[in-house]
Order: structure tokens, then sequence, then C-alpha cells
């Protein structure tokens, strides 16, 4: 075979291009594998040096090398940026230039082939349409099988039945009331007994108004005189006592334990007491105000179980004998101050107002939880900040919705489903205060903000539509409001009292001096507001119009910071280290 | 041999009227699918910055090595901060251009001392699109104060792929495609205040790129 | 220390921010000379590409068709492939093509909302035209993904017949994949695992990249391996070709049986004369194939079995289910990851209920099309097994109309065809002496 001429260098051209491409191709591949789309910044050996830079102030040598490698870093990256561009050009030419080549090489050689002879006879194909057949389905099982193996290690399967029936459920509000109230095996509450008990800060309703008979207005701690009985609390708390039947349950917490209390109603003897474990194990690098402390939130009872949270995050629910039920952990919480926000009921569900951080990253939330299993029910992320209010269920309208108060927002969510109902705007800086609602209206205040009667309902924010009124006098930045017949009384960040008109607002009625500073929220019994300040003294008073009239001045001996639970006949007061109970002998 | 020619009859018959078939088919979608659009079909990729949450993956999942998404400036909506969330790297040192200080891990973000006015200083921060790569670090910087920067993809650069590489991986999915003639977005308040601006005279600027923005 | 006072600066600043809300801006200033800017967007490139891309498509087309049917001319239409990939390829950068645009034609059907562009609507429609009247001749030259793999096909492995039978049997499932995944607007999977998009683009990602460099390798000893085992229009294509009315034929004339092109064909579309069976062969062979005729309702009665429990691996695909899925697991602390996705949505201040119901929606949906996924997978099988059964009797050596690519390789070698172009005067001074 004579060669074509040409043919040579043509074989010697493509090995030579072909060479040229493969190097730029490993070129190609090693800077790809090396730092391809690493952002200069992103460098460990940048990072390395900026946090030595961070750590150590202001040393020049450092801060210098600093931006020396900085410029290299960029420099690079866009040295790198256009070697990719144009190694990719040259690969691609580099390729074509080679694959031509070899075609038009092979070409010019192309020799006829020699087909070994007369195969035709036997029938070849038959055979081979039968391994095809065989083949085929092979190829489609095959295929069928790795489709199942990926789709079971994919994912648990559990979730695909949830997404059937998704936790919220998709079930319309009301038509869940007859499903609920079929499910449980022991029956929630009715009204009337959570009305007949305190199962939560400042009571049923959370507007602290006792519609119970025989409260005494007078007790003596030096004569103990009125004092049924008093018990020592071993762990401190400012967080409120709540009772259920006979049984009072009360949280204390130190920064290493965190207790929840059981004590017989009648005689103050300790039932049980059951230690929570840190399951977050956050308490190390827990730090909290003092005044706050580490148990600062109130529990809360549905009658079956009692629930409490700490300052560390742990969540926990005990059965009525001490038993926990569950647990959860969601801390660290991100709180200046600590966690103090009280723990709701709502049915059979735990209302939880988690709200923490700076608002802008997204940590607060509002939790609703099945009180029987601890499962999460729904949850709505809240951009507020961290506050330290009850969230406070009305539970006694059409549509039940729970009010919560942060900064800057008032939010009515839907107890049934976390929707979020209307919103208003008129809080700011650390909202302590819990909301408090009567008669279509929800009232709220804090300290250098305004205190507000919002009428509720309405959707979307309806801080112009259905904000009543405001006010800037006397604002509380502990003690909630309480409203009294038609008054609305608040306890100043400075002490004293100070009365609105419900219906007006605007200007109140009246400004009164204690002498003292409170903690304690006020608490209603017929027309007397019972008022317990901070250190021990506790006064009785009867407000008209004009001003109050004192009723009685009392004393419990030692510092209080918690609201008072009421019975029929009792009071019952935390101090600082003990639980007292008040009533007439 | 009789029996082939027979054979070949009826299989060209068939063809035949599977041709016929498949014509008609054609034809009859081929109009419909015409005939439906109207004057403008042409679309191209965008993304919503009032939905972006600026999650970096805009600069790594484009299928071009350096992204067609690129940030974007909103000077009206711009503060000129000195101290600006968008320049700085949150633990800056001083507010100078430093490399230390500066947050945009190229270098993109060019910041011009403007004016001082009643002691505060004012700084235009302009983006040199050459060097964005697209990854929002400043988006996220600048949301925390006014947001006035915000990422969009370029169309000189977008290859307008028929499935869009970052609209698959979006967690907002924020990218849908616009119109041709208006392939860009603004956020919402941005945009009211372009509509002021382009109402004075001086401002041609703004009118050339109202005409360009995505207007619901 | 300034260090610190500087990410409490920023924190307050936040903290001043989130609390005056976000309607509130820092103003613009208003300065004394300087005149705010207002920053310009890239205009995007111009329209008449498109113009330019469908006078192009026909072109090409047309041409292929000329030289692989008329003047049946291989280097022309190698010369062609080459422009081709050029145009089509490196320069319009591989988009639009026609095996993406069947994608969009299957939205369009599936959602009336989705108005599909005219230039897309063509690029489907004008290779289809042309093969049901000359063949794959938009296979052979024009389509920039099988003329990358056209030029690297150097060295021929023959491709048993039976495995190259059954591996095309991926294209058909990979089609009715595409237009499911498509028709719900979930997925354009024949975009997103084009393998050769991302070299006419020179860059894209690694995976891609190795994809389809691999696909090129394996490509220099099987011919096309996309175009024959992987390319949904490809699917379409054979089955159109099937019916085409001209097609390209190895010899300008009568077949002189010399057997010098049987093995010339990189795509294995070369079919040699059959023999002639004997009786009981014939009969058995008519038993195999009215027992695979039969088998036809089986096989996709087990498709859509098998596609009845497909549906929840494929609505996953839908990144809706995704989160939804996501937002689940968060709230029964299965996963104490969050994804931006599931921080995004809540941070928008939506329920996850919202998510479920719209994700319910979907997995419904597809459901239903599994179902319908599955069947057609069932029937590609059956009709695979119905066609391995039936034979069709040749006398001379063809062409396989559907594997057939016209790329026009086997011309050369046909004697028949020498002559023809007088490069020999007779057949004879071609086929050896033994066995003409």
């Amino acid at each position: 075979m004579t060669l074509v001429p040409g043919y040579k260098s043509m074989v010697w051209t493509a090995i030579v291009t072909g060479i040229f491409s493969a190097v730029v191709g490993a070129g190609l591949v090693f800077s790809l594998a090396t730092q391809w789309r690493n952002l200069p910044l992103d460098e460990p050996q940048y990072l390395a040096l900026k946090k030595e830079l961070e750590t150590s102030a202001d040393n020049q040598q450092r801060q210098q090398q600093l931006r020396d490698l900085d410029v290299r870093l960029r420099h690079r990256y866009f040295r790198q940026q256009i070697f990719m561009q144009r190694g990719g050009y040259l690969l691609a030419g580099g390729l074509i230039v080679t694959l031509l080549l070899v075609r038009w090489s092979g070409a010019v050689r192309r020799r006829l082939p020699g087909p070994k002879p007369a195969a035709s006879t036997q029938d070849l194909e038959t055979g081979q349409n039968r391994i095809g057949k065989i083949a085929a389905v092979g190829l489609v099982l095959a295929l069928t099988g790795l489709v199942f193996v990926y789709h079971f290690s994919a994912r648990q399967p559990p979730l695909n039945s949830l997404m059937e029936s998704p936790p919220t459920g998709p079930r319309q509000v009301g038509v869940d009331v007859p499903e609920l109230e079929s499910t449980p095996a022991a029956p929630l509450p009715t009204q009337s007994e959570i009305a007949a008990n305190w199962p939560r800060f400042r009571g049923p309703q959370g507007r602290a108004v006792v519609t119970f008979d025989d409260i005494p207005r007078t007790w003596n701690f030096a004569t103990s005189q009125g004092i049924l009985w008093k018990s020592t609390v071993e762990l401190p708390g400012v967080s409120s006592p709540i009772i259920w039947g006979n049984r009072i349950f009360l949280t204390g917490a130190s920064s290493e334990r965190r207790e929840v209390y059981c004590l017989d109603a009648d005689n103050g003897q300790l039932l049980w007491s059951r230690p929570v474990a840190d399951r977050g194990q956050v308490n190390a690098e827990l730090s909290v105000e003092a005044s706050t402390g580490f148990a600062a939130s109130t529990p809360a009872t549905d009658g079956q179980r009692v629930y409490a949270i700490f300052a560390n995050g742990d969540l926990v629910a005990l059965d009525f004998d001490g038993n926990q039920l569950w647990s959860h952990a969601y801390g660290p919480l991100d709180n200046p101050y600590g966690h103090a926000s009280s723990l709701t009921t709502y049915r059979d569900r735990l209302i939880v107002q988690l709200d923490q951080g700076s608002g802008d990253d997204q940590k607060s939330r509002l939790l609703a939880i099945d009180g029987a299993t601890g499962e999460l029910v729904w949850q709505v992320a809240r951009q507020v900040p961290a506050s330290w209010a009850t969230p406070l269920v009305i539970e006694f309208e059409d549509l039940p919705r729970i009010i919560t108060a942060a900064d800057p927002w008032v939010i009515a969510n839907a107890a049934d489903d976390g929707r979020e109902l209307w919103r208003a705007e008129c809080l700011s800086g650390d909202v302590g205060p819990s909301p408090v609602y009567a008669d279509g209206v929800v009232y709220v205040a804090n300290d250098h903000a305004a205190v507000a009667a919002i009428r509720d309902g309405g959707q979307g924010d309806v801080t112009h539509s259905h904000m009543l009124w405001t006010a800037r006098d006397g604002l509380p930045d502990i003690c909630s409001p309480l409203v009294t017949g038609e008054f609305l009384l608040l306890v100043p960040s400075y002490g004293g009292l100070v009365s609105y008109r419900r219906a007006v607002g605007e200007q109140p009625l009246w400004e009164e001096d204690l002498g003292a500073m409170l903690m304690a929220s006020p608490s209603l019994v017929g027309s007397d507001v019972y008022l317990i300040s901070e250190d021990g003294r506790g006064w009785v008073i009867r407000p008209d119009e004009t001003g109050f009239e004192q009723i009685a001045e009392n004393d419990i001996g030692e510092r209080c910071s918690s609201s008072p639970a009421f019975q029929p006949g009792r009071i019952y007061i935390r101090g600082e280290s003990h639980l007292f109970c008040i009533g007439n002998p | 041999m009789n029996d082939l020619l027979k054979q070949n009859d009826r299989r060209e018959f068939i063809n035949d009227g599977m041709r016929v078939a498949g014509l008609v088919t054609l034809g009859a979608a081929g109009g419909f699918f015409i005939g439906r659009q109207g004057a403008a079909s042409e679309t191209l990729w965008q993304l919503d910055p009032n939905k972006c949450i600026a999650c970096e993956i805009c600069a790594t999942e484009c299928v071009l090595d350096e992204s067609a998404v690129k940030c974007v400036q909103f000077f009206d909506m711009c503060g000129y901060c000195d101290i600006c969330t968008g320049y700085f790297d949150p633990e800056y040192r001083e507010l100078n251009t430093a490399a230390e200080n500066q947050m945009c891990p190229t270098g993109a973000v060019i910041r011009t001392f403007i004016e001082e006015k009643a002691g505060q200083k004012f700084f235009e921060y302009t983006i040199e699109t050459k060097a964005c790569v697209g990854c929002g670090k400043c988006v996220k910087g600048c949301a925390l104060m006014n947001g006035s920067l915000y990422l969009q993809v370029n169309h000189d650069r977008c290859l307008n792929c028929n499935e869009c590489a970052i609209a698959v991986s979006c967690p907002t999915q924020a990218f849908d495609r616009l119109p041709a003639d208006k392939p860009y977005r603004l956020k919402s308040a941005a945009l009211a205040l372009l509509k002021r601006k382009v109402k004075h005279p001086k401002h041609q600027d703004a009118r050339d790129l109202l005409r360009q923005v995505y207007d619901l | 220390m300034r260090t610190l006072a500087s990410t409490v600066v920023f924190a307050v600043l936040g903290l001043f921010l989130s609390s005056c809300a976000c309607a509130q801006l820092i103003p613009t200033p208003d300065f004394t000379e300087h005149l705010v800017p207002t920053s310009q967007m890239p205009v995007p490139s111009s329209s008449w590409w498109v113009t330019v891309d469908i006078v192009a498509l026909a072109g090409a087309l047309c041409l292929a068709t000329y030289f692989a049917l008329v003047s049946r001319s291989r280097i022309h239409l190698f010369l062609l492939t080459i422009g081709c990939l050029a145009y089509f390829g490196f320069v319009r950068e591989g988009c639009v093509c026609p095996i993406g645009a069947t994608q969009n034609v299957a939205l369009a059907t599936a959602n009336p909302s989705y108005v599909v562009p005219t230039v897309v609507v063509v690029f489907f429609m004008l290779p289809l035209v042309f093969t049901l009247f000359f063949g794959r001749t938009f296979c052979a030259a024009v389509c920039p993904l099988g003329a990358v793999q056209e030029v690297v096909s150097i060295r021929k492995v023959r491709v048993p017949r039976w495995l190259d039978q059954s591996l095309g049997l991926l294209a058909f499932i990979y089609l009715g994949a595409a237009v499911i995944l498509a028709a719900t607007n979930t997925a354009f999977i024949i975009c997103r695992y084009d393998p050769f998009v991302a070299m006419f683009r020179l860059s894209g990602s690694a995976t891609m990249l190795l994809f389809g460099g691999s696909l090129l390798l394996v490509g220099v000893f099987v011919g096309r391996p996309y175009c024959r085992y992987l390319c949904p229009y490809g699917a379409i294509l054979r089955v159109l070709s099937r019916f085409s009315k001209w097609h390209a034929r190895i010899t300008p004339d009568e077949c002189i049986n010399c057997r010098l092109c049987e093995d010339v064909c990189p795509y294995g579309a070369i079919q040699p004369p059959t023999v002639t069976l004997s009786h009981d062969q014939r009969r058995r062979e008519k038993r195999h194939f009215i027992w695979a005729l039969a088998l036809v309702p089986v096989w996709v009665a087990g498709g859509v079995g098998l596609g009845s429990v497909l549906g929840e691996p494929l609505a996953r695909w839908n990144p809706e289910v995704r989160l939804a899925e996501q937002l689940t697991a968060e709230q029964l602390g299965l996963t104490a990851e969050t994804t931006d996705a599931s921080e995004a949505f809540r941070s928008a201040g939506q329920v996850p209920r919202d998510a479920y119901v719209a994700a319910n929606i979907i997995q419904q949906r597809s459901r239903t099309l599994a179902i319908w996924l599955g069947a057609w997978v069932g029937l590609v099988v059956a009709i695979k097994l119905v066609q391995l059964s039936l034979r069709r009797q040749r006398n001379d050596f063809q062409a396989n109309r559907s594997a057939c690519v016209a790329c026009g390789r086997c011309f050369w070698y046909c004697p028949v065809e020498q002559v023809r172009l007088g490069r020999i005067s007779d057949v004879s001074e071609m086929v050896p002496e033994e066995r003409s």
C-alpha cells in the first residue's frame, strides 16, 4: 500500500495536538481539583490570619500580612478564572484539531474490509433476538430494583405517611372540636373545673380576677394571724404557684439544679419534688439576671399534667405523681435576662411563647405542643426579639386565639392551627407585662412604650384600625395590667399605682404612690385589689374615680416577686424562700 | 418473490398511512402551540429580590463559572452610611477600605466619599459588576439596614437555559421567567421610589431602568 | 477590644433597625451637588438570533437531507456536521435544541398557561417532519449532540445485537420520565442531565463535564452512545423514521450482496439479508410472536402496578414536596438541622399547613402520573418484545430505518456507489474474485 502524501505529517500533527490537549486538560483538571470556585476570602489561610488579627489587638505587622495575602488571593482568583476560560478554549480547540486530523488520516488510509466468506447461511438473528428479549426484561427489572433501593434508602418512611395527614392537619377550625373530645382517654377539664382552680399564671383566664368567696383581707406575719401554714421551698424562683384540686405546683431552680414541687394545699406538706435534668446541656454557659433567676416562668396545668419551663430552655411535662412524661430542650435561649414567659394551656395543648434573640435572627417562635405526647402541633415564627410576657388564651369566644405581646407587635394567632389573625404595633423595648383581655378588648402595656387598648378582631395589621386608645403615663415594666370593672390599673416601673378609664384612656384618672416597688402583678377580688410589694408588704385597696381607699395593710415578712394564687378562702403567696397559705382559720 | 412483493406493498401502505397520520398530528400540534401564544412569548430567567435570602448559591450553582447573577445597587434606597453593613465585615477594625475590613470576597464593592454634612460622612457604594461573583454577602449585610443592594440575573451573561440551574436549587423558589422586554425586577420599595424618581426630568437613567423593570 | 466594640455597634444597629420596623429606611441624604445615580441593567442579547436559529435549522436539515439522500456525499455531511457543531454547539451553546424542546412541548400540552415560544415549537417539529419523509437526517449532521459524538467515533467496537436492542429501551423510558416530569413542571431532566452542553459552554459542573467526557470516551469505540441508548428525542425519531417515505440507502441501486458494508456501520444499523427458515422454525417464531402480542396487556398492567408505588419518589423531585417533608421532619424533631428553604419559609411567616396542603396536591398528581409512567414503561417493554419476535424477510443488505442516522459512512464501501461515482468501471474491481 502506498502512503498518501501528507499522511505522516498529519499523524505527527495529530500526536502533537493530542499531547497539547492532554497537557491543557491535565492543567485544567488540576486547577479544578485544587482551588476552583473557592472564593478568595474563604481560603483557610486567610481565615486563620484574620482570626489571629482579631484576637491580637493592633498588630501592624499581622495587618500588613493580611492585606498582602488578601491582594494575592484576589489576584489568584481572577487569574484562575481567566486561566480556566482560556484553558477551556485551548482544550476544545486542541481536541477538535486532533480529532479532525485523526479522522482525516484515517479516511485517506481507508481500506476495504475483507469479510470472511459465507457466514450468511446461518441464522444468527433469532438467537440474538432471544437473548435480547431476556436482556430487555432484565434491564427493566434492574431499573425497577434501583428505583426501589433508592426509594427505601433515601428517607425514613414514616415521613410519607405523615405527609398524608400533616401534623397540623388541614382541619378547619371548629371542626376538630368533637374529634378532640372523642379521642382522649381522660376527659379534658370543663371550663367550670378550670375556673375552680388556678391552672396558670394569674389564674384561670390569666387576668387575676378572683371569683372565690371568703378571701381574707388581713393577715399578720409577726403574730401569725391569718397564716394557715408556711412551707419552705428549697430552690429559689420568682415563678408563681399554680393549683389544681388540692395540689400546689411550684418550680425552683439554681444555676445547677431545676426542680418541680408538688405541695398539699391543705397543710403545705411536700408531696413530691422532681429534679429536671439539663437536657440541653446549656447550664454551663447560662447567665441570667439575678432578679429573674433560673425559674421565672410559672408552670401550667391542664388538669392532667403539669408543665414547667426553665431558663435553660428545658421544658418538661409531669403527671400529677411527678413522673416525667416527656421533655424538650429548647436551650440555649438567647435571652439577656433569662427566660420568664410563663406557660399556658389550650385544651390538651401547651402553648409556649419562646421569644429570644434580636428579632432579625428568626429565633422567636410560638409553639403549640400536644400535652400528652409532647409532639409539636404547630409553631409559628415570630419576627420579634426576646420578650418576657405570658401568652393569653382567649378560649371562650367562637374562634379560640392566643394573644402575645412583644416588641413591637401584639399578635393574635388562632389557637387551633397557629395562623396569624391580626397584629398591632404598639410596644417596644423589653416587653415584660402580659396582655389582659376583657369585653373584646386586649390591654397591653410596657415601659418606655405605651399602654394600649386594642379591639380584638380584624385581619392583618390592625394598628390603625383597631387601636382604641394609647397613653404613655405610668407604664409598667414587669407587673401586668389589671382590669377592674371600668378601670385599668397599672403598676408603673417606679412603683405606685395608676388608673385609667377603660373606655377612654388617653389620660390617667389618678396616680398614687405606695412607697414601694412591686414585682407581683395585682389581683382583683370582688371590688378589692390585692397588691404585694417586693419587700413583702401587702395592701388591699378599693379603687374609684378619684383614687383608692385602703382596706388593709399586711405583711408576709419576706421579699416577694411572685404573683399570688387564690382558692376559696385561701391566698397562696410565694416569698423568697417560703410558700405561705393565708386563710381564715 | 411474489410473497415478498406483496409484503412490501402492504408495508408501503401502512407506512403511508402512518406518515399521513403523523403529519396531521404534528401539523395540528404545531398550529395549536404557535396559535396559542400572544405577541411576546420570549421569556428570560429572573429572580425576585423580595423573596431572595442571599443564600450564596447563586454564586455556585450557575452553569457559568462566573455566575450570571450579580449584585446591583439601588442608590435611591441607600442611606450612604459611613458604617455600611454591606461593605464592612461585621468584625471590621476600622472604617476604611483596608482588606481586613471588607466583606466582599472579590473587592467588588467600591466605597467613594461623597460629602460631609452636619458631622456625618456619606459614602457611595458602587458595585463593580465585572468583579462581582454574585455571592450575595453584601446583600445579606445590607438587608440589616436599608436593603438597597440586591441580586439580579444579568442578561448580558445569562444563557437563558431551558432549566435554570440556580432556580432548581433556590431555597425560596425566587426564580421565574419574565418577558424578554422587561427582564428585571426591583424590590417593591425600590420600585415605588423609582416611579417617583422618573417624574423628575433630570433622571433619564431612572426612566431607562424603569423601562426594563417588570411591574406586576 | 475594638472588634468587640464594632460588633456591639452592629448589633445595636440591628436592634435599632428592627425596632423601628421594616418600613423605616435610613433616608438617602440630600446632597448639595452629587446626583444620586440609578444603576443600569445590561440589555439582553437581541432576539434576531431566534430567526437565525430557525433559518439555520431549516437550512441545515435541507442540506443534510440532500447530502444523505441525493448527492450521497459523506464528506459534505461530515463538513455540515462540523458546521452545525460549531454553530448550534459552540456559538449558540447548545440552546435551543429539539431534544430539550420535547419538555417544553410536554409542559405546554399539560399546562395551558405555559406559553412555549415559537422557536421552540419549530425546533421540536421541523426535525420530526423531516424524519417522517427522509429518515433521521437531523441526527446525521444537524444535532450538535450527535455531531460531537460523530466526530469522536473513531474505532468501532461491535455491540452485540441483543445488548444494542435492550439498551435501546433506556431512551424510551427516559423519554417517558422526561415528559412526565416536564408536564408537571417538576424538572427538565433532559436539560439538567445534558452531557455535552457543559462542553459547548466550556463551563459547567464538574460532574456533568465528567459525565460528558466519559460518554465521549466510550463514544470513541461505541458509536454515539447517547443517541442510541439515552436520547429521548432520538426515541421519537426512531419511531417516525420507520415510516419515512425516502430513506438513506447503502447502495444507490440494486444491492449485489457483496457484504463489503457488512461491518462498517459504527451504529450497528446495517442488517444482513435474512436466511430462509425451515418450516418448523417459522412456526416456532410465529408462536413466539403471538405470545409476545398476547403479553402486551400483562406488561402494561405490570407497569401500572410498578407505577402505583413510584408516586412518592416521583413527587420528591418537586421542591415544594421536599420543603414540606423538611418541615415535617423539623416539627417532629427527626432532624435538628434546618435547611435554607425551611428557614426562609418560616421567616416569611408562612404556616407549615399551607406547605403540606400544596405538597399533598402535588403528591396526588404525581401518583396519577407515576401510574402513566409505569404503563408507558410496560408498553415499551412489551413492544420491544413483540418487535424482537417479529421477523422480516430481507433479500439484501439494508439500513435499519430506526437505527440508521444517515451518516453516510457506508456509501464509500459500496461497489455500486463507486461505479455510480465513476471511480471504478465495474463492481468486480472491488469485489474479491472468490465471492463475486
